[in-house]
């Protein structure tokens, strides 16, 4: 009897112990895959408003080593018809309007004949209208009507509009005591993407701006290339042979952004490396 | 005495060995399960994401192939808000782009046309991601780059006995015999003659000027004219592919040909091959640009877009095959000089401008179309600031 209870408590306790590693494992395991979700979250988002911006139409508004404040599109569309300050849109996609800070870039060509004096106007969107208002020249309904604040002075059919938002993105400490990559509007609320993260001071979050000529630079309309670094931490630690610590996910990518030189159409490389 | 024999008794002792095993494998497949699982799943994001990559850079591609490849007839005839497939292929790592252009413009202003090239990129294989790229374009239509006459200008012209000046639409000579060449081209007449005071133009007994009508006078030429030639000028002079920096005086015009057969584009002197439609440089079209006056003095020809910031003399049977843009005067000797195409001569100091005998000036529409086309002038370009946007679906 005693001797059957013995085996039985190796027996159990050697299971035990066998479940336990094996939960860890698989328990660290889903943390490792959620920390790399995070990083690739941010890398994500992070190159996709960076890569479309324009510094020479002055789309980054501020930058640093641990956040940037930028004008992030959310829509494009063409203008169909002009009258007053309304316009009519069609081949919309994405959103306009659809918050207090929308806005509105219009092309607006002044000498037909060079392209040197093609500048984007921005104007305050005031309301959306009945998409169905108007005809466009070829007929069809717009998709898409705004009301718009400023002059619509030399806006012809046919000229793109581009919808935006000024965005801030950087690190927050949330209400847990970690720290998350956050998305907010220049004078609204945090709204947490991904994370959590290292801390900015460890190299949660670094942004470095490059020049053409592949140098830092601190001027905004000089910025050609940003390379991110991000550093991701587990949601809990891990335990591990010298007890239990945060797992960390680094990811660095490059982002040419594709509009600082878009006459030359120079693209550019982006490369990625996960430690 | 009698021995007792008990029966024997089996009990059941109920052991669970064999019960917590099965209990700990199905424990243990469980977190297996979930840990396989997320491995799939971190697995298929991996590959997603790598896919997605592919995509997009399938789509830029795609984007380069049809600004390298730009089909200049094909958008040219493109109505508001029509679309055309520019490019569509196949990279070798397998991704697929499709290129789509879009006309934007209602045509309102002649001078321009914008254009939306959205290039759709999709990976290969059962994972296949899809990413879409816009770029916002800007090219001037060949048909209305230039010219209302066989001869726009401004203050005097002197036709001699045996000038021409044709309004009626010519395709050159050397070109006939090929119908390819001009065959995109419906034919089109043109004034002969638009100046600002048609008492200013002068023929001699046996000068021809012909077109409909042979001249015409523009109300108000002067700012007009000037405007446009100022903008060309600013526009195009920095598109040369030849520069002659000052005064200059040519004897030798003619095609060359590099070591491997194909037209040395790179020789100064060489300004393509418009008479020699199997030459190599027959499809060469440069932009010359002279930065003060500018005589030739050669038999040979040349095709393309010349500007000339001062005067232009040709001499010598020179023929020239294009659009001619001049700010001084022009001055077509006696020796059978001949443009087919279209001369715009602002004429800025009013001095006469001359068009001797044997020489001519012949509107082509094909000529100018094919200059036009041929040079750089109808490579569309990204609008200024803000040009490229991914699409997202």
């Amino acid at each position: 009897m005693v001797l059957a209870l013995s085996v039985a408590t190796v027996v159990l306790g050697s299971l035990a112990a066998v479940l336990l590693r094996q939960q860890r494992y698989y328990a660290a395991h889903a943390q490792l895959a959620a920390t790399r979700d995070a990083a690739r979250i941010a890398a994500e988002v992070l190159g996709a408003e960076l890569r479309a911006l324009s510094t020479a139409a002055g789309d980054l508004y501020a930058m640093s080593g641990d956040s940037v404040a930028l004008r992030s599109t959310t829509g494009l569309g063409v203008t169909c018809s002009v009258a007053g300050d309304h316009i009519s849109l069609r081949r919309v996609t994405g959103s306009f309007g659809h918050s207090e800070s929308d806005s509105v870039l219009i092309f607006r060509d002044g000498d037909p004949g060079t392209a040197r004096d093609d500048r984007w106007v921005a104007l305050d969107t005031r309301r959306l209208l009945r998409a169905d208002a108007g005809r466009c020249p070829d007929g069809r309904t717009p998709e898409l009507g705004l009301a718009v604040g400023g002059s619509l002075v030399g806006v012809t059919v046919g000229a793109p509009v581009r919808g935006f938002r000024p965005y801030v993105y950087k690190l927050y400490l949330g209400g847990d005591g970690r720290w998350w990559l956050g998305q907010r509007l220049r004078s609204g609320r945090v709204q947490p993407l991904a994370g959590p993260f290292a801390a900015p001071d460890s190299g949660g979050l670094r942004l470095e701006y490059l020049s053409g000529a592949g140098v830092p630079t601190r001027n905004p309309r000089e910025v050609v290339q940003v390379h991110i670094s991000i550093k991701a931490q587990s949601s809990v630690p891990i335990p591990g042979t010298r007890g239990a610590d945060f797992l960390h996910e680094s990811l660095s990518i490059s982002v040419h952004l594709r509009n600082s030189r878009a006459e030359d159409m120079s693209g550019g490389e982006e490369a990625s490396a996960v430690e | 005495m009698a021995r007792m024999t008990q029966p024997s008794v089996t009990i059941d002792r109920g052991g669970f060995a064999l019960t917590m095993a099965i209990l700990a494998v199905v424990i243990i497949a469980a977190l297996a399960s979930g840990g396989l699982y997320v491995a799939m799943q971190q697995l298929r994001v991996g590959v997603a994401g790598s896919r997605a990559s592919a995509a997009f850079y399938a789509a830029e591609a795609g984007l380069r192939v049809a600004l390298a490849n730009w089909d200049v007839a094909a958008v040219d005839s493109l109505p508001h808000g029509a679309t055309v497939l520019m490019a569509s292929g196949q990279l070798v790592s397998g991704e697929r782009y499709a290129v789509r252009v879009t006309r934007l413009d209602s045509g309102q202003h002649a001078g321009q046309a914008y254009y939306l090239a959205l290039s759709a990129g999709r990976a290969h294989g059962a994972w296949g991601g899809r990413r879409q790229v816009a770029l916002l374009l800007r090219a001037s239509p060949s048909d209305d780059l230039c010219c209302d006459a066989a001869l726009t200008t401004r203050g005097e012209l002197q036709v001699a006995d045996g000038g021409v000046i044709r309004g009626i639409d010519l395709v050159p000579g050397s070109w006939a015999a090929d119908s390819a060449i001009c065959a995109a081209v419906a034919p089109g007449g043109r004034p002969g003659v638009v100046t600002d005071d048609a008492h200013l133009v002068r023929l001699e007994p046996s000068a021809v000027v012909d077109g409909s009508p042979p001249v015409a006078q523009r109300p108000s030429p002067e700012a007009g004219v000037r405007s446009d030639v100022d903008r060309l000028f600013r526009e195009r002079a920095e598109l040369a592919d030849i520069v002659h920096a000052g005064d200059a005086r040519l004897r030798e015009i003619r095609p060359r040909v590099g070591p491997p057969g194909d037209c040395a584009r790179s020789a100064i002197a060489n300004w393509g091959a418009p008479r020699l439609p199997g030459h190599p440089c027959f499809d060469y079209f440069p932009i010359i640009y002279a930065a003060g006056d500018l005589t030739i003095e050669s038999p040979g020809s040349g095709q393309g877009i010349l500007l000339v910031d001062g005067d232009l003399t040709l001499t010598g049977g020179f023929e020239f095959y294009g659009v001619l843009i001049v700010k001084g005067r022009l001055t077509l000797t006696d020796h059978g000089s001949q443009v087919y195409g279209a001369a715009w001569v602002h004429n800025e100091d009013r001095e006469s401008n001359l068009v001797g005998g044997g020489a001519g000036i012949s509107y082509s529409r094909c000529a100018i179309r094919r200059a036009v086309q041929g040079s750089k002038l109808q490579v569309p370009h990204p609008l200024a600031q803000f040009a490229w946007l991914e699409i997202l679906e």
